[in-house]
């Protein structure tokens, strides 16, 4: 069960980390050298026209004030306008996330299924030769580079064998009304099998190497001897009795791997041409667009620190030992 | 790239250690003695040394702004040579100071460096552009701190004279006057290499310019040779991101000024000389110094259909003189009095100064904006006053009346502009979409593919684009001459290039190392440059211009004649009387 009290002060908690975050990353890109007219990048803008727009945007007035400015504005949800697209950051970052989204969810999906299922058979197999096997091969693909995976399976089945587009979401010709036509098309789904693949590939290692050490741990629990000595087949004692308590540290992970997954894989999305959330964000950093980098920042510390909330709820429901906010 | 760099490194290399045995050949007064020194490849030259210099006459580090490697391959290992050499031949300590291009701006601006590279261009083809706004001592843009009443005079001369011969001796003049002095030193004119599918278009019909194929000229003419070629495919420089036409970041990125310019038309365009040529203005007319009419082309219509009438140039130029957007402040604010009506179809400027520039920098790059769509726009957004901040997407699309028209913007992805058949200069092509990819490689893979048409940009590797074309026979390529040049500026303000002959010495050390950049940095494209009017602008480009030969032999003898002295250990010092920051 879960303790409303807990709940409220831990939601008070998020609530005081996101300020104290957004205050961070307020000041923070304002350390920045360059400043914000670089987001500028016309090389004939005159000093006229730089101090208009720098008062347009208000980068004029005392520090503390914008500060003010901003925090009452991100209270009402409204993140300001980007320097560089003259857009709204709420709807640019909406955009963008969908993209990396579509693209890390699927990886994430895959991977933490995949590997779930395949640590927990590893875990069962220790010490035969399969297992070995499967160790090595596991710990091979764990540390290749992403970005380096990316670019291999990119030349050979791309630039090679043309199987597959060499990058982008859908095809230059393709043009759709609707968000959900974009998302679901045939189209969409061909240019996401290699970025997916890169990424699951690399992602798989994580929950696959935490499910097998847990499963090792669990099958030493007494309870484990119980259910085979009831007679059940090994395939219920493995994943109904030893899975069902090695999955939590997973769970956590998965958790926090989601929270994560918003700020995108930049390398991924700058081999496979993805325009993705976490090359805005490289961008706007590097082209000093505060709204844009500070919401895209924020947004990142908001899921991370929901989802790590979310995973100690869901550890209540998982495993029924934990009771939150008692003592 | 890596076998050029490697190349180039070891040459640097080569330059450095040329620097051999270094003699004292005789005494020349008390304390002074000339030195021999011998220039490797260079022959020997003299320098004066003296013993137990004061310290604040010796030079302290030369902070050179540069960008970072990253930025941009050739311009940095140019820089590091030309850094190298002052530093190792000429006892000039020379330091590189890669930055993020976003601090390069900042920096300049607040004159924290002593030289300081990139690449700069006359704006529209006008060379006023340069002259005034970078050189004249009040000239927004003159970071260098030049300043020189003998060439204001004749800056300020040229932009008023209208008579063009008699102009381009002004502006030769000029030219002459900066040599000299040298402000701003050149490393090379760049040249570029572009490659399309000659599969596809018909090749006597590809319009190559200063800025390549991205031209209207090109994409108007083009003739598609198969079915493939009636849509241009083509990676632009970065996905666009503000395509408001009043906007600044709409008319100075290319990413966004290509399709802003296909879209919209303008009283005149720079055609593919950089000269002015009618357009939306069949012709023109200076009455006086300050007042210029121009005759509309009839039978224009909007991309919506509306009639194209004086009355919407009149309503363009009337708002940016009402509402200022910044973009417009220099080119219109600060330019135009007034505007006025004559009919449907003859508009009269009346300018605040004489001011020539005019028909280039101002009719030549202010889109002519439906007044009907714009209002309607303004009032339905609430944006009035500020119209540069509308948001213009699929909803709020451009409407204008250039060859090409709004078709999908995915923003950061695609922007697909479908031709407009009523245009007096309707394309042949159905339309182009400009569709970037994140690496070069990514980009010449999708020309062999298919995927691509044409590089309207190539920020690769220029010999691997041209063994991929000569490899490949579907392709074809152009090479042009770009209009800007590459060029170092130095800071005129402070020790130690407030001092002419320091600046003369540098340039001619530039100007020895110039057949090294272009060959070895920058691949072979590229041209010797002397001036800062491209030869591109034919017309005022002056090839006389003054400028410093002889290398480190001649920059030494200039400095030596100027008081500048040597240690024993090879260390420049200031004249008497001079010290350093």
């Amino acid at each position: 069960m879960v303790n409303k009290r807990y709940v409220a002060r831990r939601f008070a908690l998020m609530v005081t980390s996101l300020f104290i975050v957004i205050t961070i990353l307020f000041f923070l890109f304002r350390q920045v050298p360059g400043g914000p007219m670089s987001a500028f990048t016309n090389p004939r803008m005159s000093q006229a026209a730089r101090q208009a727009v720098i008062e347009q945007y208000g980068l004029n007035d005392p520090l503390w004030r914008q500060y003010i400015r901003y925090m009452v504005n991100v209270a009402q949800l409204d993140f300001g306008q980007s320097f560089y697209y003259g857009n709204s950051v709420s709807s640019l970052i909406t955009d963008r996330f969908l993209n990396t989204m579509s693209l890390m969810l699927t990886a994430f999906v895959i991977s933490y299924t995949v590997g779930t299922y395949l640590g927990a058979q590893l875990g069962w197999l220790r010490g035969t030769a399969k297992e070995r096997v499967g160790m090595v091969v596991v710990l091979f693909v764990r540390s290749m580079p992403v970005f380096w995976t990316g670019m291999v399976v990119l030349y050979v089945f791309g630039f090679q064998f043309d199987f597959f587009p060499i990058g982008g979401m859908r095809e230059a010709t393709a043009s759709y009304d609707t968000t959900t036509a974009k998302f679901l098309s045939t189209d969409f789904l061909y240019h996401l099998i290699l970025p997916v693949f890169t990424l699951s590939t690399y992602y798989t290692g994580l929950p696959l190497l935490l499910m097998r050490n847990n499963i090792l741990e669990v099958l030493s629990e007494s309870y484990i001897d119980t259910a085979r000595a009831k007679g059940l087949t090994n395939r219920r004692v493995l994943f109904v009795h030893a899975a069902r308590t090695a999955i939590l540290p997973v769970v956590t992970a998965f958790a926090i791997a989601i929270g994560f997954a918003v700020g995108g894989q930049v390398l991924i999305e700058q081999v496979f041409s993805w325009p993705g959330l976490g090359r805005e964000m490289v961008q706007a950093s590097l082209r000093s667009d505060y709204p844009v980098a500070q919401g895209a920042f924020a947004l990142l510390s908001a899921i991370v620190i929901t989802m790590n909330f979310v995973a100690d709820l869901a550890y209540t429901y998982l495993d029924p030992r934990v009771r939150l906010g008692e003592s | 790239m890596a076998t050029n760099r490697r190349k180039f490194m070891h040459k640097m290399g080569a330059a450095g250690a040329a620097i051999g045995s270094v003699s004292v050949a005789g005494c020349s007064s008390d304390s002074q003695t000339t030195t021999t020194v011998d220039g490797g490849g260079n022959g020997s030259y003299s320098r004066p040394i003296e013993e137990d210099l004061p310290e604040e006459r010796m030079m302290d580090d030369v902070i050179h702004l540069a960008y970072t490697e990253q930025y941009n391959p050739g311009r940095y290992q140019a820089n590091r040579l030309v850094d190298q050499r002052l530093t190792d031949e000429m006892g000039i300590p020379t330091v590189t100071d890669p930055v993020e291009a976003t601090v390069v701006a900042s920096r300049e601006e607040a004159g924290e460096y002593d030289m300081v590279t990139y690449r700069w261009s006359a704006n529209n083809g006008e060379p006023d552009s340069i002259i005034v706004k970078r050189f004249a001592s009040d000239g927004p843009e003159n970071w260098t701190g030049f300043s020189s009443e003998e060439y204001d005079e004749i800056a300020y001369e040229q932009r008023q004279e209208t008579d063009d011969d008699a102009r381009q001796e002004l502006v030769h003049e000029v030219q002459n006057i900066v040599g000299e002095q040298r402000p701003e030193n050149q490393f090379l004119f760049n040249e570029y290499y572009y490659a399309f599918r000659s599969d596809r278009f018909e090749e006597d019909f590809v319009v190559v310019t200063e800025t390549g194929l991205r031209n209207i000229w090109n994409y108007t003419q083009i003739e598609p040779k198969s079915e493939e070629g009636n849509t241009i495919i083509t990676n632009n420089w970065n996905p666009s991101d503000q395509l408001n036409p009043l906007n600044i970041n709409a008319i100075g990125p290319s990413r966004n000024w290509v399709p802003t310019r296909f879209m919209h038309d303008f009283l005149i365009r720079t055609g593919p000389n950089l000269e002015a040529q009618p357009w939306a203005a069949t012709e023109w007319e200076w009455e006086d110094d300050t007042t210029v009419t121009f005759q509309i082309r009839e039978g224009m219509t909007f991309h919506d259909g509306e009639d194209v009438t004086a009355s919407d140039v009149v309503w363009t130029y009337q708002m940016m003189l009402d509402k200022e957007p910044p973009a417009y402040l220099d080119n219109v604010v600060e330019v135009v009095e007034s505007v006025e009506q004559d009919g449907d179809y003859t508009v009269t400027f009346n300018l605040q100064d004489p001011y020539v520039p005019f028909v280039k920098t101002t009719a030549g790059i202010v889109p002519i904006l439906p007044e009907h769509y714009w209002t309607q726009l303004m009032e339905e957004t609430g944006t009035t006053n500020q119209p540069w901040r509308i948001t213009i997407d699929n909803d709020n699309p451009v409407v204008g009346s250039g060859p090409f028209q709004w078709g999908n913007w995915d923003q950061g992805s695609r922007f697909e502009m479908p031709s407009f058949d009523d245009h007096f200069m309707a394309p042949n092509i159905d339309r182009r979409i400009q569709r970037p990819l994140s690496t070069p490689d990514a980009e010449m893979q999708a020309l062999i593919n298919g995927d691509y048409d044409l590089l309207d940009y190539w920020f690769g590797d220029t010999q691997q684009l041209q063994q991929t074309v000569g490899e490949n026979d579907f392709l074809g390529s152009v090479e042009t001459l770009g209009a800007g040049r590459q060029s170092a500026w130095v800071n005129c303000q402070r020790p130690p290039f407030d001092h002419v002959p320091m600046r003369q010495a540098f340039n001619a050390v530039v100007t020895d190392s110039q057949q090294t950049i272009i060959n070895e940095a920058f691949d072979g494209f590229g041209q010797e440059a002397h001036t800062f009017i491209n030869p591109s602008l034919s017309f005022w480009h002056n090839e006389e211009t003054t400028f410093f030969e002889g290398g480190i032999e001649e920059a030494t003898t200039i400095l030596a004649d100027a008081g500048y002295v040597w240690d024993n250990d090879g260390n420049i010092h200031y004249p008497e009387g001079m010290t350093g920051k």
